[in-house]
């Protein structure tokens, strides 16, 4: 089982609703997880599922590895093919800032970087449109 | 065998799309998302579009800039979370600070890699909700922006071992994370 991308919790002690409702959906189904390998790419969230595997499913025996090996994760060839130089000469901008999707704390991070007056001084992106 | 129902996102506040903020933070919302809010906007110095495969690691007009703000996916959020845009950063070899969850760089100091704290504070890392963690980055950005050219180059110049050393960690970190998965399967 592959856990990517964002959770979503009611609140910051909660449990993920994602990780919630895959162990209520096996539990509703009466599938055991008791041979699952869980792999998340969500850092520290191991008791998490443990807990939520106990309480839902009643199984001590999930199997949980956090790992960025995946998509996101950069693939040896991209790592080869980069040259690094400390070659600059000059600085276009003070800092980058790239925002696809938009999100509250990106936002806020732009909303920020204007009240201090940094806006024009970086190298900035935004996709927020709908 | 039905056991209870599952979980929606709505109506509960969903935590990673509502910040926790004080007066003075929504004001500041207030303030300015009307600029951003459902606006489309790409700096010509970027090349590629989001998650553009030819820049999606590499990204060389990354080092036409001093420092990459990194805006991760999630910030409010009880877990470390990495995705592309962290790993960007150490393949291109720029030095970086995260807009992420609590404690995402001392979470990258436990994977081996290393952070940026010999040349600004990254205590904005470790404060509680978002809106902190933002405002103190920010502060750190406004204190580097008084800087001349000619001594941004000499920091950077002194960062050269670091980030030599992340772009290296990237692929000790692959094999001990497959060590890592061999060892549990």
């Amino acid at each position: 089982m592959l856990h990517d991308d964002t959770d979503y919790y009611p609140n910051l002690n909660s449990v993920g609703n994602t990780v919630y409702n895959f162990f209520r959906l096996c539990a509703n189904f009466d599938i055991s997880v008791n041979h699952i390998l869980f792999f998340t790419n969500h850092y520290n969230i191991e008791e998490e599922i443990k807990s939520v595997a106990k309480t839902v499913c009643n199984s001590n025996n999930i199997a949980v590895i956090c790992t960025s090996l995946w998509a996101d994760y950069p693939l040896d060839n991209n790592i080869d093919q980069t040259l690094l130089d400390d070659s600059v000469t000059t600085y276009e901008a003070l800092y980058a800032c790239l925002n696809g999707q938009c999100r509250e704390h990106r936002l806020l991070t732009l909303c920020m970087m204007s009240e201090h007056r940094l806006l024009d001084r970086g190298v900035v992106s935004y996709h927020f449109k709908k | 065998m039905y056991h209870g129902p599952l979980r929606t996102t709505t109506p509960p506040a969903r935590i990673n799309d509502d910040l926790i903020l004080t007066e003075r933070f929504h004001d500041i919302m207030s303030k300015y998302r009307h600029l951003f809010r459902d606006n489309n906007y790409q700096h010509p110095l970027i090349v590629g579009g989001s998650n553009h495969w030819n820049t999606k690691f590499n990204a060389d007009f990354l080092k036409k800039t001093f420092v990459y703000v990194i805006t991760e996916t999630v910030s409010e959020y009880p877990h470390r979370y990495f995705s592309e845009k962290t790993w960007k950063a150490m393949v291109t070899g720029v030095p970086f600070m995260i807009v992420g969850s609590q404690n995402s760089l001392q979470e990258l100091q436990n994977f081996g890699f290393k952070t940026f704290n010999k040349w600004w504070s990254e205590h904005y890392d470790t404060l509680p909700t978002t809106a902190e963690r933002i405002e103190s980055l920010v502060i750190e950005l406004k204190t580097l922006s008084e800087l001349d050219n000619k001594t941004l180059l000499q920091i950077r110049s002194e960062m050269q071992s670091t980030i030599n050393h992340n772009f290296n960690q990237l692929k000790i970190f692959k094999n001990k994370q497959l060590d890592n998965i061999r060892n549990k399967i």
